[in-house]
């Protein structure tokens, strides 16, 4: 190769390097434009929620089932505007635990559309006594639901109410007193095989049409749905005394838009 | 030989001086926009935080100021009923507080009033397992965890009831509502898309304009981590430009609230915060490229208008080479190239002068050369023959030597007239119908003799050929010319064979020999005036160097071509082609 012929070659090698270096400059200044952003954590738009405390039972879907329930010697004092009254409080309710849990579960609710006629008096519901949330009538009323309402052949039977919907629950609005929720204190959970294993609240009407009522009647159906979920309370049952303000615990008297779930009953639930 | 043209090279010419300054500048000046404007936006950022977590932090004192009760006296005992009656109503008189309550100092509720509920069937209970009750029968301002509900986030404040000597005689507490921070936070405003938030202790937001982020925790992230623990993220950190909460890219900043162990933090989508640069910047870019491509076309264009007289002058030194002078370059370009297209017409004018010249001095000097030198050849035969008496054996040799001598003479002046004649036009060509065949047999006969001498025989196979357009006599001078090379440059014993081709609308004749060929930078200049092949196998070999030069301007003029194929020791086979009648 004689000298002229080098000198072009280093000429046009060297132009090209510095034009190539000028538009690689280019090109990183718009590469680093579009470059990704620091990794940075950022909260999951859902969770994954589940029973208290049992990962295994998920419950990002919730089929709470209504009933007014009235024992047949109180067939007569019927609340007449038990559904509205019963409408509008699982709907707050539902935001409520929505809100709670970062919209992170479903929940919808299906009311049965008559009043339910109990076979028996109050007296046999109620046992003898009422005290401690009258767990007799819970009981007692659930069974006859599940062989009624729930159980195909049953007289007041209706496919539609009794279909599975995720997670079920029943709510039993009890024209007598008493208010309570079944609570699996079992961690390993039994799962739910048919309705008689349905995690059941009852509610004593007057919570929720009562005025005396009307600051926190709301709040412990609420309350007692925590129980379903898994939600132990959060005070001493025999003394009253609270460990928190929270729904679980001295907050079930406070009115329901300023209450809350404590955050470790949340953990329990699989808010982290 | 590599050759950059001077158009390439006007072309990168441009592109260096025009279009890498202009490409710096640009890249330069994205840079230092986007740079400036990541500041701009950090600035914007931190002034808001500053202003944000001054009101809130206001808030926050102005609200524990309410809970720091001091009573005028100096005893353990409780504040009375009524007192502690007045004291709740005028809490109550903060919208922020939403309850409040005086709590015995074994934490027994001993009043409890709110705003937003009638307390007269709520049951008094002990909180003395309370944190807040804890801290604040420790004398301590106690602000709990945010909480969110359905009517926006709650606080816990607790704070003591101290007497004049600084002794706890009861406890209040307080549900707080956040909703002024939230408003607070609302109403703060970076471009279409930024926002603030609010971290508590536990990494929670507990107030934002996005309800969707309340309640998430950001503890996980080491940013938020670092915020919490009172370092402010002043947005221009390597990582304040990072996944926001809401999924895309932002520039962020955080300023940390040290007293509540609490953190404000901005987030700005980059396309918000970046919209007006990002526009100018695609403006730059776009504006970049245009020029850099019409740069590169000017350039181009440019080169080829420089070029144009410069081909014109390359295309006038090359005519000047083949001493071709009839030309006139008329360069308009009104500079040094227009100049120098007037020197060169210049030089073309006196070049064709002096030619016209030498060929006019050859063709005179040819044609008094002719007389003389016939005539010595005259002579000299007659004297040979013995019409001047006997020659002395003595003598015969070197008379021969003379005649060759002479014989060579005649040739030169019979060349250089043909050659004169040609350039000065006046070989005259009269085409016509011609047979190739009885050419090429009289040139045989008349060539025997010196094909005999040198035992080299002569094959011609004739055939029936198509007449062609040429001049017999001046064909016969072509055939003489090539036959009589062939022999002069043919070994002893050597072989010429002459044969004809039909090819389309012409007839070639071949004359093969089996002569010493030639090399193929031989074969380059055959055809040149006066030239020669030079080694010890043609130094004994006579010729003008003219012969071939005629016999190409002969073939030329009757419109045929004519071409040699030749190896250096492999013989050389010359051919010619004329076009048949």
């Amino acid at each position: 190769m004689s000298a002229r012929e080098m000198r072009l070659t280093k000429f046009k090698i060297w132009g090209l390097l510095v034009l190539a270096a000028a538009l690689v400059g280019a090109a990183a200044w718009f590469y680093s434009k579009g470059r990704q952003a620091a990794p940075v954590f950022v909260p999951p738009a859902e969770y994954k929620i589940h029973y208290a405390g049992n990962k295994d039972v998920g419950i990002n879907q919730i089929s709470v089932r209504a009933v007014y329930f009235v024992p047949k010697d109180q067939a007569l004092s019927e609340n007449k505007s038990w559904q509205p009254a019963l409408d509008a409080a699982l709907s707050k309710v539902k935001d409520f635990y929505q809100a709670q849990l970062q919209n992170s579960v479903k929940i919808n609710f299906q009311i049965y559309p008559a009043a339910v006629i109990g076979q028996n008096d109050s007296m046999f519901y109620d046992g003898t006594t009422t005290s401690a949330g009258n767990p007799n009538a819970l009981m007692a009323i659930q069974e006859e639901l599940h062989s009624r309402l729930l159980s195909p052949g049953g007289d007041l039977y209706r496919g539609d109410f009794a279909t599975d919907h995720g997670f079920n629950i029943l709510a039993i609005i009890y024209e007598g007193v008493g208010s309570g929720g079944t609570l699996d204190q079992d961690s390993n959970f039994r799962g739910i095989k048919n309705s008689a294993d349905l995690p059941v609240l009852l509610l004593s009407r007057s919570f929720l049409t009562d005025d005396q009522y009307q600051d926190f009647g709301l709040t412990f159906l609420a309350h007692e749905l925590g129980h379903t979920l898994g939600l132990g309370d959060n005070y001493d049952t025999k003394t009253g005394q609270p460990y928190g303000d929270d729904l679980m615990g001295s907050g079930r008297f406070r009115p329901l838009i300023y209450n809350y779930l404590s955050q470790d009953d949340k953990n329990l639930l699989g808010i982290q | 030989m590599t050759r950059l043209s001077i158009k390439t090279k006007l072309t990168w010419a441009f592109a260096f001086l025009g279009l890498l300054p202009l490409l710096l500048l640009g890249v330069l000046t994205l840079y230092v926009i986007d740079y400036t404007h990541r500041q701009d936006v950090a600035t914007m950022e931190n002034q808001l935080l500053a202003q944000k977590s001054a009101e809130v932090q206001k808030f926050l004192d102005d609200t524990a100021g309410l809970f720091e009760i001091k009573v005028g006296y100096n005893s353990s005992a409780a504040i009375s009923d009524r007192d502690q009656k007045f004291l709740l109503e005028s809490l109550l008189q903060n919208p922020s507080i939403l309850e409040a309550e005086f709590i015995n100092t074994d934490g027994q509720e001993a009043y409890k009033i709110s705003s937003v509920q009638d307390t007269s069937f709520v049951p008094l209970a002990n909180l003395k397992s309370f944190t807040a009750f804890q801290k604040a029968l420790a004398g301590q301002i106690y602000f709990g965890p945010v909480e969110q509900t359905l009517s926006g986030p709650l606080m816990t404040v607790a704070g003591p009831v101290t007497s004049e000597g600084g002794t706890v005689v009861m406890v209040v507490i307080g549900k707080i509502s956040l909703e002024p921070l939230v408003k607070t936070l609302s109403f703060a405003n970076l471009g279409n898309s930024g926002y603030l938030y609010l971290v508590d202790q536990s990494g929670y937001v507990v107030g934002s304009a996005e309800k969707k982020y309340l309640g998430k925790n950001l503890m996980a992230s080491a940013w938020i981590k670092e915020l919490l623990s009172g370092r402010s993220q002043d947005g221009l950190g390597p990582d304040d430009r990072r996944t926001g909460l809401g999924g895309q890219t932002v520039l962020a900043a955080g300023k940390a609230l040290p007293k509540q162990a609490w953190a404000l933090v901005a987030e700005w989508p980059e396309a918000d915060a970046f919209a007006l640069t990002s526009q100018l910047q695609n403006q730059i870019g776009a504006f970049l490229a245009v020029v850099f491509l019409a740069v590169l076309g000017l350039g181009w264009l440019a080169g080829r208008q420089i070029l144009r007289p410069l081909k014109a002058l390359e295309a006038a030194a090359e005519r000047l080479g083949e001493g071709k002078f009839d030309f006139n370059l008329d360069l308009n370009t009104g500079d040094e190239l227009e100049e120098l297209g007037r020197v060169i017409n210049h030089a073309a004018a006196d070049l064709k002068r002096l030619q016209e010249l030498k060929e006019e001095f050859v063709f005179i000097a040819a044609h008094e050369l002719r007389t003389p030198v016939t005539a010595t050849k005259g002579y000299l035969s007659m004297i040979s023959g013995g019409d001047a008496g006997p020659v002395p054996s003595a003598i015969k040799p070197l008379i021969e030597q003379v005649q060759n001598a002479n014989q060579r003479l005649v040739q030169l002046v019979e060349d250089l007239l043909q050659v004169a004649r040609n350039d000065a036009g006046r070989l005259t060509i009269a085409l016509a119908p011609t047979d190739l065949g009885p050419c090429v047999d009289s040139v045989i006969a008349e060539l025997q003799p010196l094909a005999a001498e040198k035992h080299i025989s002569v094959e011609y196979q004739t055939s029936a050929l198509p007449k062609i357009s040429a001049d017999s006599q001046r064909l016969k001078e072509i055939l003489v010319n090539l036959v009589g090379n062939a022999i002069k440059y043919t070994p002893n014993g050597g072989k010429i064979k002459i044969t004809h081709e039909l090819n389309g609308n012409e007839v070639i004749t071949h004359i093969a020999d089996t002569g010493i060929g030639m090399t193929a930078e031989e074969r380059a200049h055959l055809f040149e005036k006066f030239y020669r092949i030079k080694n010890t196998e043609t130094s004994k070999i006579s010729g003008t160097g003219l012969g071939l030069f005629i016999v190409k301007q002969i073939v030329e003029k009757m419109q045929g071509r004519i071409w040699v194929i030749s190896e250096k020791g492999q013989g050389s086979t010359f051919s010619f082609a004329f076009e048949r009648t």
